[in-house]
């Protein structure tokens, strides 16, 4: 690839040049593949200067490094989608981070579809709100996708939006049709259509660059089923992670990939329920989200993250999509749930 | 698109041979190997394999749409159960392309309330107009054509001899082994295209399935898993290729945990909630009816619907799982017109329950 030059075209400084044509190094053929001290030992050029060389000669395509200022500079305006559930946003430092892989675990029932369709209307929130006013990519390998469940979603945070913001240009265009629009959507039958549908992805993107949101609603599904080969699945599951983070960062999107939970069974013989998909999966999301039950109380758990101390938040699942569990609300919902259960659940075996 | 011939593809006449010099035949073949296994099975340079890897996945990209088009389709796709309060706490019913489950123990009315979708299947017309059929398959052998009458006659009695047109529109498969459903289901799709269904009754999934493969080993349980899982994969492909709706009843177990097992610590405090209602403190451990057939198998159905008794002749179906609805609960009877949902005795919480785990009634008497 690089010609081969000879070194005193390079502009180096006279003494170096002398050294090297000295110690017998007179093209850059003979220096390429040399590291600065092996350089620096053949012609008792210090570190320095041999280094200085060396990049020159080597013409590399490594970039300086980013220091820790300058990526927090960066980042701070890198933008999070809201949930609408205060408690999860506060959780991670904000809402769902763009540029980043986010995983939603739980048992089924406990709200994973429900938090992603929610999401899908929230990413759309206009910049003027303080939203992110992007669009949704929505790929469905479980066939839990339903358009009329957004419906109700979206006109309630259509509501919200209005409500807070009645003379913005940005929220009247914030319409449930507008919203309805902003969500792609791809239904997957098996795992050759998903990695299929994120190789399509740059294409996609290209032709709707308002896309910053994707959600794999579940990754596990067929990844589970389809395999015998456990190698051959997590060599696959790597790969495509792989391209997703690549696009995370490339495109400022948000991934969110739900995942099931599995029952390990110890060598003690207890078991335990832990999300599927195994250990080397476990390595591949940035941030990983775990929801499940505790009494009658809906819980958000984040079990890794690389920023944020992991904790436990409360929330719930109405009718509008993911909210907070307000402490009033908490009381009259356990109240109706308990005396609902004691006037039809009542057992006559005590 | 998986399945497509590479022989078809349009490709160049020199990648054309290589490929016909291997064993590989489909687009499937193709992607489940490595890049690097490609490049040294068809002698490619990494290039040439970028570039057959870029053209097979580009024809596997399934249809592109948004939640807006779905929503105009989705309406005209949706079987009401019967029931306004029900139907509206589902958003309409059934939804097509997703498999609906029901669950509970012996006698509450599963089968009653199958026959039932079957019947309201032939019976409702869709929005364009054209009356489906109902494929039952019927693994307990359970089935009883006189009670298809009785329903259908005492619920639309205006039909008079239109009943067997009707009737014989629910096409019954009884499936004796894990086997002959295996090879049923293998068929379905072609079954369900020929008559034209529009929903596909499964009653029930786990009888089979806990019959012949004991449960109890780590090897049983896997195979049992698979077997489960492969099941499912086919009820959703033809759930949501030709757009029916599926349904399948799946039975109830009995767990006995012991304090030192605890699986999870939400079991926990379910446990001590039990053990307060049932006054069982002084036990070592307790039980609870929760759906059979574990964790994974409930990840695969959409909707999970669970049926227990309140009383002897009351009993409750409770929407314990769905993608719209909250947790909740309606009273229903089992009459001579099928399943009669009392209108004024449901509630409804965003709080709730594990499915997975929910502790079901049973019949008083009988267990526990």
């Amino acid at each position: 690839m690089n010609t081969n030059r000879p070194l005193d075209e390079l502009g180096f400084p006279a003494v170096v040049i002398s050294r090297l044509l000295e110690s017998d190094f007179v093209s850059t053929d003979d220096v390429q593949n040399l590291q600065p001290a092996e350089l620096g030992s053949a012609t008792g050029l210090s570190l320095k200067e041999s280094a200085e060389v060396v990049r020159l000669v080597s013409a590399t395509s490594i970039s300086e490094p980013q220091d820790v200022l300058q990526i927090i500079e960066d980042e701070s305006d890198i933008p999070h989608i809201v949930t609408f559930c205060e408690a999860i946003d506060t959780l991670l430092g904000g809402g769902i981070p763009l540029r980043a892989i986010t995983e939603i675990s739980g048992t089924p029932g406990i709200g994973k579809t429900q938090m992603c369709l929610q999401v899908c209307v929230s990413v759309q929130v206009p910049v003027s709100v303080g939203g992110v006013g992007g669009q949704a990519l929505f790929i469905d390998t479980e066939g839990s996708f339903t358009s009329s469940r957004i419906k109700d979603m979206a006109s309630h945070a259509v509501h919200h939006v209005q409500s807070i913001s009645t003379d913005n240009p940005d929220a009247a265009t914030f319409t449930v049709e507008s919203i309805l629009k902003g969500i792609h959507y791809f239904r997957c039958h098996n795992y050759i259509e998903v990695l299929a549908v994120i190789r399509h992805l740059p294409t996609l993107l290209q032709s709707h660059p308002n896309i910053r949101l994707v959600v794999i609603d579940s990754v596990a599904f067929h990844f589970r089923h389809d395999f015998s080969d456990n190698v051959a699945r997590t060599g696959l599951l790597c790969q495509m992670t792989h391209s997703l983070i690549q696009l995370a960062g490339s495109h400022n999107l948000a991934v969110i990939v739900t995942n099931q939970m599995t029952t390990k069974i110890e060598n003690s013989g207890s078991s335990q329920l832990v999300a599927a998909l195994g250990e080397t999966w476990g390595h591949c999301p940035t941030l990983r989200l775990s929801l499940h039950w505790q009494h009658h109380i809906r819980v958000a758990t984040l079990i890794k993250a690389p920023h944020i101390r992991t904790s436990s938040v409360n929330f719930q699942v109405t009718v509008a999509g993911i909210r907070d569990i307000s402490s009033g609300s908490v009381t009259q919902n356990m109240a109706e749930a308990q005396n609902s259960k004691k006037r039809k659940w009542t057992s006559d075996d005590s | 698109m998986s399945f497509r011939r590479l022989s078809t593809l349009p490709l160049d006449g020199d990648m054309k041979d290589k490929i016909s010099r291997t064993s590989l035949k489909t687009i499937q073949d193709v992607v489940t190997l490595s890049p690097l296994e490609i490049m040294s099975v068809l002698r490619l340079s990494a290039d040439q394999c970028k570039g057959l890897l870029d053209k097979v996945f580009s024809l596997c990209v399934p249809h592109h749409t948004t939640a807006y088009e779905l929503n105009l389709e989705e309406e005209k796709k949706i079987l009401a159960l019967g029931n306004i309060k029900l139907d509206t706490m589902l958003h309409g019913g059934l939804h097509a392309g997703s498999i609906t489950e029901l669950v509970g123990p012996s006698g509450v009315g599963k089968t009653q309330w199958c026959l039932n979708i079957a019947v309201m299947a032939v019976l409702n017309k869709c929005k364009d107009a054209s009356c489906g059929s109902a494929i039952y398959i019927d693994t307990e052998a359970a089935f009883r054509p006189e009670r298809v009458v009785e329903i259908v006659c005492n619920k639309y009695p205006h039909l008079g001899s239109n009943v067997s047109k009707y009737i014989s529109r629910i096409y019954v498969y009884q499936p004796k082994s894990v086997d002959s459903l295996s090879e049923l289901l293998n068929s379905i799709q072609v079954i369900a295209v020929e008559k034209d269904s529009r929903v596909l009754i499964v009653d029930s999934i786990a009888s089979l399935a806990r019959k012949e493969i004991m449960a109890g080993s780590a090897d049983s349980n896997l195979t049992r898993t698979n077997q489960l899982a492969s099941w499912a994969a086919k009820l959703k492909s033809v759930a949501e290729q030709l757009n029916i709706c599926v349904v399948v009843t799946n039975q109830v177990t009995t767990r006995a945990t012991q304090e030192k097992f605890l699986i999870t610590k939400e079991i926990k405090e379910m446990g001590e909630d039990m053990e307060e209602v049932h006054g069982i403190r002084d036990k070592v451990f307790f039980r609870q009816v929760t759906p059979a057939l574990g964790n994974t198998w409930t990840h695969c159905v959409n909707t999970r619907l669970i049926l227990q008794y309140v009383e002897s002749s009351l009993r409750q179906l409770v929407i314990a799982k769905s993608p719209v609805a909250p947790f909740t609960a309606f009273s229903y009877t089992i009459n001579k017109s099928g399943i009669c949902v009392e209108e004024n005795d449901s509630f409804y919480s965003y709080s709730g329950t594990d499915p997975g785990l929910h502790n079901i009634k049973v019949q008083t008497g009988i267990l526990l």
